[in-house]
């Protein structure tokens, strides 16, 4: 996948409220634990990108 | 996540490595089962910079018996193998270890302004600083990028200070075993539990010298300086060595006794 469709994959629906990007990295946001594993199931099938 | 999402998803459950850290981290926090997390929106498997997938934060209220401070505890997913479909960690057959076989921890005292704030508005839980994500990434980093792997009494000279402030003399790291955290079996092998603590660079400069452990060992006997739990506190302002300068010379004594152990990250 290329990196704009895959960063789209991965990040999934984000259903909490607190959810923000990580001061200084754009790449990391701050979120429960327990919402983030059905992004990181749809992410599963994108091996050997 | 609310109830209604939960419906919408009953068969989603996180991978084999990461549940089991999951787990682990129930057992040590039954009270917090779905703590605060930083996330990688772009994987490190998907093109993404940042090797840690995830980064969980709990609320530590620490031990006064153990001369423990309440604090923030951060630990880090992605150094071991939490998918073992070598989507990022190559499977070696005589390896007994989880991917690198360590995840990264670390312990952040509370100021006392959030002490105070969460003593006026219990009902209003404090969000923890997400500066020490950045500081685990960067190491992540360097664990990747060269293949390198941390060992308990490991030093790491960080040379600017850990959360990017002006004023704070804690710039170096010492690699302990955390010790709520210890070791665990998962099914893809061990995973040992490295807590990085922020030390000033006197201090790393006798852990250098004779031995981070040795060094560590000095730093556990005070709350100031992180007592039994090694709490990183980044409002210290003298190294163990200026607060207890009798340890300095117990470690001369000892360095002349045992010798030095040099294991350092540069």
């Amino acid at each position: 996948l290329p990196p704009d469709e895959s960063a789209s994959v991965d990040a999934g629906p984000l259903v909490n409220s607190q959810t923000c990007y990580v001061s200084g990295n754009s790449n990391m946001i701050l979120n429960h634990q327990n919402d983030n594993f059905p992004a990181d199931v749809q992410a599963g099938g994108a091996k050997g990108v | 996540m609310s109830a209604s999402n939960l419906d919408k998803k009953p068969d989603v459950k996180p991978p084999p490595g990461l549940k089991a850290i999951i787990d682990h981290l129930f057992q040590v926090y039954p009270d917090q089962p779905n703590p605060l997390q930083v996330t990688t929106l772009l994987k490190y498997w998907l093109g993404g910079q940042d090797p840690l997938d995830y980064i969980s934060m709990y609320n530590n209220k620490g031990d006064a018996e153990k001369n423990v401070p309440p604090h923030w505890h951060y630990i880090s997913f992605g150094l071991s193998d939490l998918h073992g479909d070598e989507r990022v960690h190559l499977r070696e057959e005589e390896s007994h270890r989880s991917g690198m076989g360590f995840e990264l921890t670390f312990r952040l005292a509370k100021t006392e302004a959030e002490l105070q704030q969460e003593q006026d508005c219990p009902e209003k839980p404090l969000r923890p600083p997400t500066w020490p994500a950045n500081l685990l990434q960067a190491i992540g980093r360097y664990c990747f990028q060269t293949g390198n792997g941390l060992c308990f009494g490991d030093n790491i000279p960080w040379r600017k200070s850990l959360d990017g402030s002006d004023n704070s003399m804690l710039q170096s790291l010492l690699v302990a075993q955390d010790p709520q955290l210890g070791c665990i079996e998962t099914p893809f092998g061990t995973v040992d539990f490295c807590q990085i603590v922020g030390v000033f660079e006197h201090e790393l400069e006798q852990a250098s010298r004779w031995n981070g452990r040795g060094v560590l060992n000095f730093l556990r006997e005070d709350i100031q300086t992180g007592g039994e739990w090694l709490v990183t506190n980044m409002e210290r302002t003298m190294s163990v060595f200026e607060l207890f300068p009798e340890t300095l010379i117990n470690l001369q004594d000892d360095l002349e006794k045992q010798g030095s152990d040099l294991a350092g990250v540069n």
